[in-house]
């Protein structure tokens, strides 16, 4: 027999110090959520005023280049800031030449559009370097649809090049961020697309982690609360993209759109023979997809290219959209196209004719510019210098003001 | 808890420590949802910075 008896546990009072608990669990579980509550509740409230003052554009340190990634609050408050209700808002989407890389801040292409079309338009730039004509500022312009219901959106694509109703890969987070967030229309060639997306076996687990943290921050607004936290106290990690090591901390809306400014880099550093040689290749390839001589010895897209072209022009913005939608169709560089053959010119001048023709089949308004630009409006094979800017501002003012006077916003 | 802090906290008069450990407590709680609010929004971002290439 064991010789153990139990013996009673001694009595504990709250006087008793041995019973004290040092921590409480459900002060604990309520301090973490009210603490959640009010950083969700800061997020929400910090993110609707405008966190970019002096910028005219999302230059790259408030950009994916410098991993910042600009919420869709923080772009809808950039678009508030900048437009009176009593504006036609107008747009700018699309890729670094939209953006006005090769233009300074002062002198950019966007600027001169605003001169042009005066006090009863406002001009937004929300193009990205890289991006496609349905990415961020396609997103924002949708959002603020109710809001601002006389808008016009602009972007840019080569010809014949596909918009993808998703956008692209490295801007997906602003879909996600919108998408989430309820702010989209529901337009189902568009969700279809993001549901098979989603689904893809390659790269589910990640995707649904990427939904996962969109459908918490839709609750929790920590991006929005941290991009105004790095946008005006301090970046909280180090990048390599940093025009200065000492800097990689200093809060983002500090910094300067220092854009490079072609007018002023020589003409050798911006057309090196390597940059040529891999320019050339790219232009001679400008409309070689799809394209073959007929019968009549002219150009004629394949018609497989022809449908594929067609359905992504269709699905690309949700049918109430479009008509306020305006395609720019960018050309190369004269340096470069005109030592081509006639034969590639003119069927480069098909790709264009065609394009437009495919946006337009739809009930977009669509434009292409450049045919009358001179070799010096160029910086390099695509971008625009000021001069080319001023171009493309003047070229685009009258087709906005048409298609404002055919929508009925002047009334 | 090291011997040197239980005797300091069993020193403290019963109220005080209750309304010590409750406001602890919250303390930790609140700053346990601030780091998890960062860590929810820096694993988010990508690893590196988007190269832009011109097309």
């Amino acid at each position: 027999m064991s010789d153990f008896t139990p013996q009673p546990l001694p009595a504990t009072s709250a006087a008793d110090p041995a019973s004290r608990p040092f921590f409480r669990p459900w002060t604990l579980l309520a301090g973490f959520v009210l603490g959640l509550g009010l950083m969700a509740w800061t997020g929400r409230t910090v993110i609707q005023r405008d966190l970019h003052p002096y910028a005219v554009r999302f230059h790259p340190m408030i950009a994916p280049d410098s991993q910042y990634e600009p919420t869709m609050g923080e772009m809808r408050a950039f678009v508030r800031a900048r437009c009176r209700p009593d504006q036609i808002l107008v747009i700018v989407g699309g890729n670094s030449i939209l953006l006005g890389v090769g233009q300074p801040a002062d002198r950019v292409w966007t600027k001169r559009l605003q001169e042009i079309l005066g006090d009863r338009y406002a001009v937004v730039n929300l193009a990205f370097r890289g991006s496609s004509p349905t990415d961020g500022g396609a997103f924002v312009a949708e959002s603020l649809r109710d809001e601002f219901p006389r808008q016009i959106y602009i972007a840019n694509v080569a010809a014949l090049q596909a918009a993808d109703a998703i956008g692209i890969e490295s801007y997906r987070f602003i879909l996600f961020d919108a998408y989430y967030k309820g702010l989209l229309l529901p337009w189902a060639p568009r969700d279809q697309q993001f549901k098979e997306y989603l689904a893809a076996t390659d790269y589910k687990t990640a995707r649904f982690e990427r939904r996962l943290g969109a459908e918490a921050d839709a609750v929790l607004h920590f991006r929005d609360f941290w991009n105004w936290w790095s946008a005006t106290k301090f970046f909280t990690f180090a990048t390599p993209y940093q025009p200065d090591p000492n800097l990689a901390y200093r809060a983002r809306a500090k910094f300067k759109d220092e854009e490079t400014d072609y007018d002023t880099l020589p003409f050798d550093q911006r057309f090196t023979p390597s940059v040529i040689a891999n320019d050339t290749i790219i232009t001679r390839a400008y409309s070689a997809n799809g394209y073959a001589k007929n019968a009549q010895g002219q150009w004629q897209l394949a018609e497989g290219s022809r449908e594929q072209f067609l359905r992504f022009a269709a699905n690309a913005f949700p049918d109430p959209l479009k008509p306020r939608t305006l395609i720019l169709i960018s050309r190369n560089s004269p340096y470069y196209t005109r030592q081509l053959e006639t034969d590639l010119q003119t069927r480069d001048e098909t790709a264009i004719s065609d394009t437009i023709a495919g946006w337009e089949k739809f009930g977009y308004a669509a434009l292409s510019y450049g045919h009358d630009f001179a070799p010096e409006d160029f910086g390099d094979r695509t971008h625009l210098t000021t001069a080319g800017g001023t171009k493309l501002a003047a070229a685009t003012a009258p087709k906005i003001q048409a298609l404002a006077t055919q929508l009925g916003y002047l009334k | 808890m090291p011997p040197v802090l239980r005797k300091f906290w069993d020193q403290i008069p019963a109220p005080t420590a209750t309304l010590l450990s409750h406001a602890g407590s919250l303390v930790v709680g609140i700053l346990t949802a601030f780091v998890l609010h960062y860590v929810l929004y820096r694993i988010g971002l990508p690893s590196k910075p988007f190269i832009y290439v011109a097309f």
